[in-house]
């Protein structure tokens, strides 16, 4: 089949979350305790859809199906191999930024509708914060389309078949995977939900299928933004003897591995210094990016 | 319908803990937790962890907190080894006032306590509202008393300008009153260092002194309380900060001092003790465990861009401030109980200063008090002859605990209790996180290791 039905997404979205699942076990060094998180999941899913006190039920009600529908989207702008992807759209990178964006709002959402002080201010500090990284993501993912002279995805992987772009543009892979854990929401940059800060801030007043569907979304969302980075950086389904679709899981998972590691390794980025990095370094470092793409694609991608 | 969830010691369950990690560490009853991946979100809880019975302070929080858990979530209620407030077994002064010819040499202590203004003791901190400069509309936040990684008990009221502390105030709640000759834990977090304080009150009160195998035994406990609470305070600091290789080393240093902490009279009364130093033996494997944990708090890079050059005090503030313990010593300022101590002497003490005053270096220095602390508790089980501790009979017994010095004395048919040094820093605390981010003020609060326990008049 040329792209995937909007069924098979959905599959891979699931899929893809229960590995994330498995991962954090792995990287947290518990056990993988099937039937005790087969228990916990359909607990979480039984138990009725409890409001706080004071809410705002648009806004708290509409916050986690957004939240999904933008990391599902995002997931189908990933191409997995050749021919083998949600949707095939000539700006597929943008619209994956766009995708993206969304989450932007779901979570605020989430903060203003739950009505609570910590929910509120988990919801500015996730605004404060995608406001200053969604340009350099944008800035970043410019600089990898250059060379490709194309904004769809499964062209950027084609540009990589010799080199990938981690090593071409190491600085345009810096900026980007710090990014792509922001917009998970994963620590370090966990500063919505920033349990031993705000208490589960912007989520805390989710019960049920609420909470069910926030923690999916989340997982789905790695997985996107893990396999983009695997497709914009790392080649794509490029790779010797594997079929293409396994090299591009086997990067989509060394991602996805990586940023759940470090999260288990670096502190919490406290907002302002977090904000003060991403105005003062990284969106100027993500214009460099940008230059030196161009001086790449004129010297060597003509 | 209530969760029924194995817990075993590979599989993780989210568990919240009432009143919080600190307290079950120190009350050595750690293996209650065994099993359990703590959560600071009550709604992420499926097992919570409850103290039976559960102090009257903290019913208010607890009734506010079962609104946020989970329908089915599974309470588990365990007694505690020394319930919260008990009389301390084996002590017991006589009915009859002390002469009055016994109480000199202790005046400043008296009638002065952690707390003066009472039960809820609330100290305001206004400062200048948005450090930003935009003006916003302010949040009024209660905090606590139940704010996991935060000791229960404590609360802190803040007023945020966005997500900028503009008013801070600190109350500790919890509080037991010694009534009568028979004296009562007074903190919770410092159940040993009380408890060898009130034994050379009562010895004191009589006119004598501790023994000499006593003595060492004593100091050596008191040390490793020390240790102990060192790294429980810093496990709690790598949870609020989410920096799981802190926690991770903090839990191998507390298991590796685990045995020897059998020493520790938590539940033996006060003439065991000798009988149980039978852990001493394990002290050096807390120590090899304990210095890989300094080397990190040295090290670490993510507890430096955290904590470096927050909430700075210089020794002169510090010691305008009245404070006391590790947060004085962390600015430079050498008070330490133990200097003066021919105990600590003889066991060739020699106390750690900081020169930073930040919260960095209050980490660094509570890392390398508990590294010294195990040193100390090896040399006093293996000392001879214990020299007399000195002190006026009659007068007030200090040791040096680790908050800073905590002081016992009976007089006129009542104890008086002093923990010198806990009421400046809440304020100090309170005051520091003014114009923090919220982030920000929580690891500074945490930074100065407040007890939620009011001791004293």
């Amino acid at each position: 089949m040329s792209t995937l039905t909007p069924l098979g997404v959905l599959a891979v979205a699931l899929g893809g979350a229960g590995c994330v699942a498995v991962l954090e076990c792995v990287v947290a060094g518990t056990r993988l305790a099937p039937a005790t998180m087969a228990r916990l999941a359909s607990t979480t899913v039984r138990q009725p859809l409890r409001r706080p006190a004071t809410y705002d039920s648009w806004l708290f009600h509409l916050a986690p199906g957004l939240l999904l529908i933008a990391a599902v989207m995002a997931l189908a702008t990933v191409p997995w191999a050749p021919g083998f992807r949600g949707v095939d759209f000539q700006a597929g990178v943008i619209l994956f930024g766009g995708a993206l964006a969304y989450v932007t709002p779901a979570v605020f959402m989430a903060g203003w509708g739950v009505g609570t002080p910590l929910g509120v201010v988990g919801g500015f500090r996730w605004l404060a914060l995608m406001l200053a990284y969604a340009m350099p993501l944008a800035m970043v993912v410019t600089a990898v389309a250059a060379p490709a002279g194309s904004l769809r995805p499964s062209d950027i992987v084609e540009v990589q078949h010799a080199v990938p772009m981690a090593l071409v543009q190491p600085l345009a892979f810096a900026l980007w995977l710090p990014a792509i854990v922001a917009v998970c929401f994963l620590p370090p940059f966990d500063l919505p939900q920033a349990d031993s800060e705000l208490g589960g801030g912007a989520f805390a007043g989710y019960r049920g299928l609420d909470a069910a569907i926030v923690w999916l979304a989340q997982r789905v969302l790695l997985v996107a933004v893990s396999g983009m980075t695997a497709a914009l950086f790392l080649s794509g389904w490029h790779g010797p003897l594997l079929p293409p679709a396994i090299w591009m899981a086997v990067k989509t998972v060394g991602v996805a591995t990586l940023v759940l590691w470090a999260g288990r390794r670096l502190p919490r980025m406290e907002v302002d210094r977090t904000l003060a990095l991403a105005w003062k370094v990284a969106n100027p470092l993500a214009i460099v990016a940008i230059v030196i793409a161009g001086a790449l694609t004129l010297a060597f991608y003509r | 319908m209530v969760l029924r969830l194995r817990r075993s010691r590979h599989e993780r369950v989210p568990g919240f803990v009432i009143p919080d990690e600190q307290t079950w560490t120190l009350l050595g009853a750690e293996s209650a937790m065994a099993g359990l991946q703590l959560t600071a979100n009550p709604a992420a809880a499926r097992v919570v962890l409850a103290p039976d019975p559960i102090p009257d302070e903290l019913a208010e929080g607890v009734a506010a907190l079962r609104e946020l858990l989970p329908d089915d979530v599974a309470i588990d209620y365990r007694a505690l080894p020394v319930p919260v407030g008990t009389r301390v077994r084996d002590l017991r002064v006589g009915t009859e006032a002390p002469a009055a010819g016994m109480e000199h040499g202790h005046g400043e202590h008296d009638g002065h306590g952690d707390g003066d203004g009472g039960h809820h003791d609330m100290m305001a901190i206004v400062g200048d509202p948005s450090a930003d400069g935009l003006i916003m509309e302010s949040i009024q936040l209660s905090h606590g008393p139940l704010a996991a990684p935060l000791p229960g008990g404590l609360v802190v009221d803040v007023t945020l300008d966005g997500d900028v502390v503009a008013e801070s105030a600190i109350r500790a709640l919890l509080r037991v009153e010694p009534a009568g000759p028979e004296p009562r834990v007074p903190d919770a977090l410092t159940p040993v260092a009380w408890t060898v304080v009130f034994a050379e009150a009562v010895a004191r009160a009589g006119g004598g002194s501790t023994g000499s195998e006593r003595a060492w035994l004593s100091l050596a406990a008191v040390e490793l309380e020390r240790a102990v609470s060192h790294l429980a305070w810093l496990r709690s600091l790598g949870r609020l900060l989410d920096l799981h290789p802190l926690i991770e080393a903090c839990t191998r240093s507390l298991a590796a001092l685990q045995a020897s902490r059998a020493i520790l009279p938590y539940d033996t009364p006060h003439d065991d003790w000798l009988e149980a130093a039978v852990g001493a033996p394990d002290l050096p494997d807390g120590r090899d465990a304990l210095s890989d944990l300094v080397k990190l708090v040295t090290r670490s890079r993510g507890l430096r861009w955290r904590l470096r050059g927050r909430a700075v005090l210089t020794k002169a503030e510090a010691s305008s401030r009245g404070l006391c313990g590790p947060v004085a010593r962390a600015s430079g300022r050498a008070v330490d109980g133990r200097t003066d101590d021919p105990r600590y002497a003889r066991l060739g003490f020699d106390p750690a200063l900081g020169t930073q005053g930040d919260a960095l270096a209050r980490a660094i220095l509570r890392a390398e008090e508990a590294l010294a602390a195990v040193d100390l508790a090896r040399r006093a089980l293996e000392a001879d002859a214990c020299p007399d501790a000195g002190g006026v009979p009659g007068g007030a017994a200090v040791t040096e605990g680790p908050r800073g010095p905590l002081s016992a004395r009976w007089t006129d048919g009542r104890w008086l209790l002093v923990a010198a040094g806990a009421e400046p820093a809440r304020r100090a605390a309170a005051d520091a996180m003014v114009g923090l981010e919220w982030s920000a003020a929580l690891a500074v609060l945490a930074s100065f290791d407040l007890s939620p326990w009011s001791v004293g008049a």
